[in-house]
């Protein structure tokens, strides 16, 4: 199921679609992910660029859909546990940082901002949502990996975003999919 | 976008990650009862990273900034009624605990200790 994590309607959908066709859900997931798009500070010494606002595709997706997806991905998990108390025994919510979620990488502005932005909500539930509505909170951060799709699959999802490129031209971005 | 990236990690011998290591580490992550862990997925082997942190973080902080830090969590959450919860086990590894994740796991059981720590792989990824 196509959704867009920055608009916080399209991720409830996701879930409500999801609850309404299985009654249940175990383990929620936030993957999506950008990145860095431009160069933050590439503003030249004239004032042309920096007329400019920046865009910030590459935080609402990595920060802000994250948020959006945890808010909404504990909602459903616990109408799940209280739904299925006889069946379900686990609940988990695992969000996806970044090498760049602790480490220092110069030129990956935004989107270390961002995925440390991820750790952050990790620290702050990783002792609280499991005592306070028994749900699992993990957090994985991958170093770097080599490309997961297809050149058909990725110009699927740069169709789904043609305006935002970064400096080389390329875009990426990940998805929310349900069974 | 990584393409060049990784070719160039590959070009200077730094192991990357298949996407596969990735989705074997959120595998793990569903069916282990685990809670509070940040795996980190780095040459195709996944560590613990954030119970060594806690563990250095009076050395990084200092002894009195440390209880400081503590003694304010542990005042808001009070504060705010928030719950708290104890992990069981205390002991800390010294290194970031190497975890076994995916199809290859029940094959070495006896490698669970990672042999470098975060900050080797750090200078060598930089």
């Amino acid at each position: 199921m196509k959704t867009d994590v920055t608009n916080y309607g399209a991720v409830l959908a996701l879930f409500r679609k999801a609850f309404a066709l299985h009654s249940r859900i175990d383990h929620a997931i936030s993957n999506a992910g950008v990145v860095e798009i431009g160069s933050l500070f590439d503003t030249g010494v004239t004032d042309d660029k920096i007329e400019e606002e920046p865009t910030t595709l590459v935080l609402d997706v990595n920060l802000k859909g994250t948020i959006f997806f945890s808010r909404i991905a504990v909602h459903f998990l616990r109408k799940s546990l209280a739904q299925n108390k006889d069946a379900q025994k686990d609940a988990s919510l695992t969000l996806v940082s970044s090498v760049a979620g602790f480490g220092d990488w110069p030129g990956l502005f935004v989107y270390s901002a961002s995925k440390h932005g991820v750790m952050g909500l990790f620290r702050s539930t990783k002792n609280f949502l499991l005592p306070s509505e028994g749900i699992r909170v993990n957090a994985v951060l991958p170093n770097m990996t080599s490309e997961w799709y297809s050149t058909e699959e990725a110009s699927k999802f740069e169709k789904l975003m043609p305006t935002h490129r970064n400096s080389n031209g390329h875009g990426r971005c990940g998805s929310i999919r349900s069974e | 976008m990584v393409t060049g990236v990784v070719a160039a990690f590959e070009a200077n011998n730094i192991p990357v990650n298949e996407p596969g290591d990735v989705a074997d580490t959120l595998s793990h992550i569903l069916v282990q009862p685990i809670n509070g862990q940040a795996l980190y997925v780095s040459g195709g082997k996944t560590y613990e990273i954030e119970e060594r942190l806690e563990e250095v973080k009076p050395l990084w902080l200092g002894k009195q900034l440390f209880e400081e830090l503590t003694a304010g969590q542990a005042i808001l959450q009070m504060v705010c009624a928030m719950p708290v919860y104890h992990p069981s086990d205390k002991s800390l590894p010294f290194f970031n605990r190497r975890v076994q994740v995916g199809r290859n796991a029940s094959d070495a059981k006896n490698n669970s200790m990672c042999t470098c720590n975060v900050n080797i792989i750090s200078m060598i990824v930089m």
